[in-house]
């Protein structure tokens, strides 16, 4: 990099920094246990990440901690802070609120010296590798690290934003979540709650049946005879199948009322009808998750290769099948993993371990693995476990799962309710902290 | 406050800037052996193993401790969450994390009486 180059990125993330807010920045030292950017590595280049959620928080954060100093990696993103989707379910029964689900970007500048740039992207350009933002500023790089999330379609008839408004899905956490906990709280005894699920590929695979669970949990305690109906498009349940059918069977029995097999055609926000593949029905709130596809500035971008939807990437580096020298992780990218956060931060370590090794002119780790655990709370004082570990299999190419690292827990308990926080914090601090 | 922008921005990069001018005629070494392995732990474990907040600290056992305690896990005929993680990985993969796991040493204000309390602690917590 040449002098003018440094100067102006450094300059941009400046400026970036005192836009994301500076209260933050005059804080206690960084505790001990947490890293420190090598100055020694000798390895040099400029990766810019967009998005700063799991994976693009966690890719910016272990590219300094891995690349060293020499690697200058600018944080591009729209808001000020991240809003966890993890344990957003727990904000519908009060159990949290949104404010405690934040998590800002301080800290990755100030101890691992990320630049931030708040703003969104207005283009990218792969051969002459820069990203421009939409108020024209211009970042260059020699790789970069795309990890938007997930976007949603349209359902027919929710097509305004006052019928997205009174039908939320509240499956990105954030002003819909708020709404979706007032909609209960105005919910009336002997009320309806219908919530649908889209059919696989969706974010986080438990969340839809763990939702459910804490809402009938809640409407039990504070809405007697009130009712979840579950409309899933998919064949049966997509994960923890032994503890949701415990939990809709046994635990829930006579609250929730799981309907397997059903898509949905229409919804009708004024009249709260939803027209099914088995019929209309009617309910006090609809709670609705439409399919997903990767963040817009995948689409935009020529990077959804696969189905139109998503990013094909390569596992070993998640460089995209469309573009080279552009990575894409986390919930955009078409792999057989889970869209799920703990995963997006293995994959992001994955990838900054990659790109660490190609800035070094070195191969990539021939034979990575990735991981996954999550607990899912089942009423307000009892949780279940999943867990997952995948292996790079060189034959298909693709992240294998280990059929017996695969499985979740043979009983909700409340130890597993305590240890879910301790696995929360756990993970937030290593992509945020 | 604008005075300590300044300095908080030029604190910020200064690494990078020193990074710049003195590492250009440097050559790389290969990354640790293991780091990205072990760092399917981190999630969990803490940056290197050096939990703070979340589960067991790993960062101070040595590395036939943390291999033996692995494939202790592995084994156990009623797996809890742990116990069927530890099922992903080979012998190899385990010694791997194991003795990358073991080269992290205790910072300055982890000591090991510090490593002893937390995972007492640690144990009591699960039993409860």
């Amino acid at each position: 990099m040449n002098r003018r180059d440094f100067f102006r990125l450094a300059s941009m993330a400046g400026a970036g920094i005192s836009a994301a807010g500076l209260s933050g920045l005059v804080r206690a030292a960084t505790p001990a246990q947490l890293g420190t950017v090598p100055t020694n590595t000798g390895i040099k280049g400029r990766v810019v990440v967009i998005g700063g959620g799991m994976a693009g928080a966690t890719v910016a954060k272990y590219l300094r901690l891995w690349g060293g100093a020499g690697v200058l990696v600018t944080l591009v993103e729209r808001e000020t802070s991240y809003a966890s989707n993890i344990l957003s379910n727990l904000v519908l029964n009060g159990q949290r609120t949104m404010t405690s689900l934040q998590f800002g970007y301080t800290n990755l500048a100030t101890r691992y010296g990320v630049g931030l740039v708040k703003g969104d992207v207005a283009a990218i350009d792969p051969v002459g590798h820069s990203v421009t933002l939409a108020d024209g500023r211009k970042l260059p790089y020699d790789r970069l690290v795309v990890a938007p999330g997930i976007d949603f379609d349209t359902i027919p008839g929710l097509e305004t934003a006052a019928a997205q408004a009174k039908v939320p899905h509240a499956w990105k956490a954030g002003t819909q979540t708020t709404v979706l906990r007032n909609q209960l709280l105005a919910m009336k005894p002997g009320g309806v709650f219908a919530m649908t699920i889209p059919a696989k590929p969706y974010r986080c695979p438990p969340g839809p049946y763990e939702r459910a669970c804490v809402v009938a949990d809640w409407l039990k305690k504070n809405r007697p005879g009130s009712k979840v109906i579950v409309l899933d498009a998919n064949p049966g349940i997509t994960a923890e199948p032994l503890a949701f059918a415990d939990a809709f069977n046994v635990v829930h029995r006579g609250v929730i009322d799981y309907r397997p097999g059903i898509s949905i055609n229409s919804i009708d926000a004024s009249t709260m009808t939803l027209n099914t593949s088995a019929g209309n029905l009617q309910a006090s709130v609809i709670n609705a998750i439409p399919a997903h596809r990767a963040g817009k500035v995948v689409i935009d971008n020529g990077l959804a290769n696969v189905s139109g939807r998503w990013a094909g990437v390569d596992v070993l580096t998640y460089q995209s099948t469309a573009a080279p020298g552009i990575h894409v992780i986390g919930d955009a990218s078409a792999t057989t993993q889970p869209k799920a956060g703990h995963i997006a931060n293995q994959e992001a370590k994955i990838c900054a371990d990659a790109i660490v090794r190609l800035l070094a002119g070195r191969s990539p780790d021939p034979s990575p693995i990735t991981n996954s655990a999550c607990y899912s709370p089942i009423t307000s004082d009892t949780a279940s476990w999943l867990t997952a570990v995948f292996a790079y299999d060189p034959v298909s190419g693709s992240m294998q799962a280990v059929p017996a690292a695969s499985g979740e827990a043979t009983a909700r308990s409340q130890d597993n309710y305590k240890e879910m926080f301790k696995w929360f914090n756990a993970l937030m601090e290593d992509s945020f902290a | 406050m604008n005075r300590e922008i300044t300095r908080w921005r030029a604190l910020l990069w200064l690494p990078v800037a020193l990074a710049s001018t003195c590492v250009a005629a440097q050559t790389t070494t290969a990354p640790p052996a293991g780091r990205l392995l072990a760092s399917n732990c981190f999630q969990c474990h803490g940056y290197d193993g050096k939990s703070r907040i979340g589960f067991e600290r790993l960062s101070g056992e040595s590395s036939n401790e943390i291999y033996k305690e692995l494939r202790e896990m592995r084994a156990k005929s009623k797996p809890d969450i742990m116990d069927m993680h530890a099922r992903g990985y080979t012998d190899a993969q385990m010694r791997l994390i194991a003795d990358y796991l073991a080269t992290q040493k205790s910072t300055s204000s982890t000591t090991a009486a510090d490593v002893k309390t937390s995972k007492k602690s640690e144990k009591k917590e699960s039993k409860s």
